[in-house]
């Protein structure tokens, strides 16, 4: 059919499937999924779950079908303008999405449904707040069964966010390897001995992952299947998972960029000077989306989003994100979302055929990059030429609003400190000739009481290579 | 008390049940076999934590009672 595609992140479950059409994403119910469908839409539990902030909306719609022998209905929901991952997440988001995830459940339990899958995938963030993107994970709670999702919730939530709470915040990264969750028994191993005098942790984590041992090679007798499950004790796991999941915590760490703004060489008066530049540049540009590159705790990007508008603040360190998140609820932010990103390594494709989860390029172009304070660390700590940076940055967005650090400055000295000079091109003539290749140089700005340059770029058409 | 609950689970994991062999593997057994073995603690568990919310409820409302009609007063005289 004309514009229209699937979406390859919806391929597993059979009750329907994502697609876009005409730009604007819809996912098609199949005949198979339609009486959950239908309960879900007329015993109020779309409504109260939509209400609460914890179910994206749809419409549904009436367009022409890709699939008509299997479609029940089209729905539209309300379009996002960034989809993130798991692994993009810190300890705060994930612990949230997790909270997100069982509260779903309970208010699922009350109107007579279950969630059928618990994936940490199926969660997104507006402003601080996690809700649920997929329509299709609810079915008819079935009395006398076990949680079908309980193995996928652990996997996707109570591991990691114990890894990160009791052993280290950067096992999170474990899910960028894990696509369907951290297996328990690595989990298990991983975990200090100390986890097991806790009890959520001795029975969702380390019993788990013997009995999954266990049984790995075999499969229920019908006595087992026969003994009941009665909803009682389906609400006393969820209970118990919530009371597993609030009981960890983030365990705070002196970082290098958390500490970034009480460490820097910048006087107040250059500091503000510099927000006033980035604000007459966004009010410029006006864009519609932007990507704060090195964020650090978001002082910059929050000007974009005290515009109103949606703002990613991109960091790679975990305590900076955190503090990022953390101050959004106190701010009533509602258009940043600050994720971790390690731009040397940014997010890759990963999953079925590297389709299932698109990297951080595919999820672009974004309308303006913020690259603030930035370019000695690519150009210098990561050895990367001017060009290369350039080529990559044309390749994500329109319009660059970006800062060059001469090699005076204190914080270029500071990485120089333990290594020899090999950066003679690493000058202003040179980083405009080099990104000139790709970009129009709109204006340029001096940062008043620092030697500091600030630049706005546009662009230029034909250039869109890496 | 942990170390018990230890011995037991694992008691119970090998000795209560026999598994079909050289079945269909499912990944989810283990996680369906651990909810029914434990559904029946942590049921009541669950039982007993919301009968002690409720009586401490019970016991909580007139001071609660008394808390809102505070703010209430608080707010009026704003």
């Amino acid at each position: 059919m004309k514009n229209t595609k699937t979406i390859h992140s919806s391929f597993r479950d059979p009750s329907g499937f994502l697609f876009i059409k005409d730009g604007t994403i819809h996912r098609q119910i199949n005949k198979s999924y339609k009486d959950d469908y239908d309960y879900l839409m007329s015993s109020g539990l779309y409504e109260s779950l939509v209400d609460s902030n914890l179910l994206l909306p749809h419409q549904e719609v009436c367009i022409d079908l890709i699939d008509p022998e299997k479609c029940y209905r089209i729905i539209k929901p309300e379009q996002l303008t960034f989809i993130s991952y798991p692994y993009e997440w810190c300890f705060s988001q994930l612990k949230e999405a997790a909270l997100a995830t069982l509260k779903i459940q309970k208010q699922a339990l009350n109107f007579g449904m279950s969630l059928k899958d618990c994936s940490a995938y199926n969660i997104q963030f507006k402003a601080n707040k996690a809700f649920l993107i997929d329509t299709l994970s609810f079915q008819r709670y079935i009395e006398d069964q076990p949680w079908v999702a309980y193995r996928q919730f652990c996997q996707h939530f109570l591991g990691p966010l114990a890894l990160m709470s009791y052993k280290d915040i950067r096992l999170g990264q474990l899910l960028r390897i894990y696509i369907d969750g951290v297996p328990l028994d690595l989990v298990s191993k991983i975990l200090p001995r100390s986890s097991r005098f806790k009890f959520s942790l001795l029975l969702h984590i380390h019993f788990h992952a013997n009995s999954q041992k266990r049984f790995q090679d075999q499969s229920l007798s019908d006595e087992v299947k026969s003994h009941k499950f009665n909803k009682r004790a389906m609400l006393g796991f969820v209970d118990s998972l919530e009371n597993a999941i609030k009981s960890l915590k983030f365990k705070r760490q002196k970082t290098e960029w958390a500490e970034y703004y009480s460490d820097t060489n910048y006087t107040l008066k250059a500091l503000q000077h510099k927000k006033e530049i980035v604000s007459d540049f966004l009010d410029i540009i006006k864009p519609t989306q932007v990507w704060d590159m090195g964020a650090n705790v978001g002082v910059f990007s929050r000007i974009a989003s005290g515009k109103s508008i949606p703002t990613i603040a991109f960091d790679l360190d975990h305590a900076a994100i955190e503090k990022s998140f953390a101050d959004l609820s106190r701010d009533k932010d509602n258009f940043l979302l600050p994720l971790l990103m390690d731009l040397n390594n940014p997010s890759p494709s990963i999953g079925w055929a590297n389709s299932e989860r698109l990297s951080l390029i595919e999820r672009g172009p974004t309308d303006t990059i913020m690259a603030l304070a930035l370019i000695h660390h690519l150009a210098i700590s990561n050895n990367l030429p001017f060009e290369k940076i350039a080529s990559f940055l044309a390749s994500v967005c329109n319009h660059l609003i970006i800062e060059f650090i001469p090699k005076n400055d204190s914080q270029v000295q500071r990485l120089l400190a333990m290594r020899e000079d090999i950066f003679t091109d690493y000058t202003q003539k040179d980083f405009e000739i080099s990104f000139k290749k790709y970009f129009t140089i709109e204006q340029i700005k001096n940062i008043n009481d620092s030697g500091r340059i600030m630049y706005l770029m546009k662009k230029m058409v034909d250039k869109k290579e890496v | 008390m942990i170390f018990l609950i230890y011995i037991a689970f694992i008691f119970l994991l090998t000795f209560t049940l026999a598994p079909k062999a050289y079945a269909y593997l499912d990944p989810g057994a283990g996680s369906y076999f651990l909810q029914i073995l434990l559904a029946a603690l942590v049921g009541s568990i669950f039982t007993i934590k919301m009968f002690w919310r409720s009586i401490k409820n019970f016991f909580m409302k007139p001071f609660r009672r008394h808390e809102k009609r505070t703010d209430e007063k608080h707010q009026n005289n704003s």
